[in-house]
């Protein structure tokens, strides 16, 4: 049971919602003209952890149309998380449901969020056990994927082109893999073939040799080429991400 | 320094490890941007710690707020606490969630009875669950909320009643005193400053004839180390002070100066009291 009276919880909550909605309340005993001054701090709080976030939705929206949607998520969204810097991840969901016109307008704005998001949440994710191996021969032994990756597939190529430049015939099936590398903690993302995030998903879920992820992979889709044929270009496909700490040696 | 803390900023990169002197006696961050933080900064996270020793001052807790208290949100901080042997948390007497809607600002309670009794009741389970004191901070508030009482007797009847930590934030005394026409110094008179247990302080930004907004963004002005040395003649024992600076982050040496003024002022307020 609260030991706020009614009228309490409703002055403050007038205040708050007055804050977020900027529609005249009926408070109590307030200095003229001050109130204000709380809604443009909320507003910029909310503002500059979303410009923060979003850098190249921004950008790829016209400056009217970002300043919108910032508003209209300001005034409609509840910002739920108690992390400033995790409530950004909050505009996707809000553009999901709330935003049809603007889905429309920029097809690629899903995955442009999400996207921007992915290198947020991938640098700052809470660390992950990291298994230790003992890889002598790479062409024969089991590889172990780094753990702190994900696989994102995206309907338009916002990974790998400025979105100013996507038109609608960009529309496709694309694969990004995202990972935080163990030494700098620095986020790398690359564009994966359909085939290649097809070992990587197997990859996720058990080390395996690259022969043995390549035949499984193919097993599940059409592609057919033997094993033998590819195998030089996969094997330097490899020793690239370790290098760049795809995979833990 | 012995006294002097420093609010530690994701801002200040390599400067803070490099900067010559620049050894504050703590640092202080706020729980809610590093709990669930991996990688980069969690290392950095790490050799902060090394260093010095951490204090807390937390954002979300919202702690006089009508809604009911965010359970995960204090288990979140309690593990974080835990994990990095942190002893002192500390947050800010006001509210900044209604509805489920958090607004990462600091709005004003109502200086009420009734908003006393749910104020006390709240610092008693945050209390128990983190078993830890909770040290409260006088925010800055900018209009008054329905009223029935002044400000001092609002913040006086809950340190009393609840017997909580005051994070006593001399800048936000100096900016409310300012902006609602009181004297500073007669509100530090008739605190109760016997829950003192921390001090802050930082510079704001005049941004009209009758109001300043406390933005933690320039150096501090001489009329609040006034107020500050004025203040700190009235406890009875030392306790550990905090320069912040959230914005408009300038060279580090800059806030090494700051810091080394609070400390002289303390050292001479304290050095009975340090000597033994
Ligand atoms: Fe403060």
């Amino acid at each position: 049971m609260s030991m706020l009276s009614k009228h309490t919880h409703q002055q403050q909550a007038q205040l708050a919602a007055y804050c977020r909605d900027g529609e005249t309340p009926t408070l109590e005993g307030i200095t003229a003209g001050r109130i204000a001054t709380y809604r443009r701090l909320v507003f910029n709080n909310v503002r500059d952890a979303l410009d923060r976030s979003y850098p190249l939705a921004k950008n790829a929206l016209r400056t009217k149309e970002w300043a919108v949607l910032v508003n209209d998520f300001f005034e409609q969204h509840r910002c739920a998380h108690p992390q400033i810097w995790r409530m950004p991840e909050e505009l996707i969901g809000f553009v999901e449901h709330n935003q049809a016109s603007l889905k429309v307008k920029h097809p690629f704005i899903i995955d442009l969020l999400t996207f921007e998001w992915k290198e947020i949440e991938l640098h700052m994710m809470p660390n992950k056990s990291i298994p230790k191996v003992a890889c002598k021969d790479p062409r024969k032994d089991a590889w172990v994927l780094n753990p702190e990756h994900e696989i994102m597939r995206f309907s338009y190529p916002v990974h790998q082109k400025n979105a100013r430049m996507i038109t609608p015939s960009d529309q496709g099936d694309y694969h990004c893999l995202g990972f935080r590398d163990q030494t700098e903690g620095k986020v790398h993302f690359i564009n994966l073939t359909p085939l290649l995030a097809n070992i990587l998903e197997l990859l996720a879920e058990a080390a395996l040799p690259i022969e043995t992820a390549y035949n499984k992979a193919t097993a599940q889709s059409d592609v057919s080429t033997a094993y033998s044929d590819v195998a030089p270009a996969l094997f330097t496909f490899y020793e690239k991400m370790q290098v760049k700490g795809l995979f833990i040696r | 320094m012995q006294h002097v803390g420093l609010g530690y900023r994701k801002d200040f990169g390599e400067a803070f490890f490099e900067t010559p002197g620049l050894e504050p006696a703590f640092v202080e961050v706020a729980p809610e941007n590093w709990f669930g933080v991996g990688g980069y900064w969690r290392k950095q996270l790490e050799r902060v710690a090394e260093r010095y020793p951490i204090y807390t001052h937390g954002l979300s807790l919202s702690i006089g707020s009508p809604d009911p208290l965010d359970r995960s949100l204090l288990r979140n901080i309690k593990t974080f606490l835990d994990d990095w042997e942190i002893d002192v948390y500390s947050e800010h007497l006001s509210y900044s969630q209604v509805d489920n809607a958090h607004l990462y600002d600091l709005l004003p309670i109502p200086f009420r009875k009734d908003a006393i009794a749910h104020v006390v009741d709240r610092i008693d389970q945050v209390q128990n669950f983190l078993g830890r004191p909770l040290i409260l901070e006088i925010v800055s508030y900018y209009t008054p909320l329905a009223a029935e009482m002044t400000e001092l007797e609002f913040i006086n009847e809950i340190l009393q009643q609840s017997g909580c930590g005051l994070l006593f934030d001399i800048n936000n005394i100096y900016v409310n005193a300012f902006n609602h026409g009181y004297d500073a110094k007669a509100f530090i008179d008739g605190l109760h400053k016997k829950n003192v247990r921390y001090i802050h302080m930082a510079g704001h930004e005049q941004v009209a004839d009758d109001l300043i907004i406390d933005t933690h963004g320039e150096a501090i002005i001489n009329p609040v180390y006034d107020l500050y040395a004025y203040a700190i003649q009235q406890l009875d024992a030392p306790v550990p002070i905090l320069l912040e600076r959230d914005f408009n982050i300038p060279e580090l040496d800059a806030l090494k100066m700051e810091m080394q003024q609070l400390e002289a002022i303390a050292q001479a307020q304290w050095k009975h009291v340090d000597a033994e």
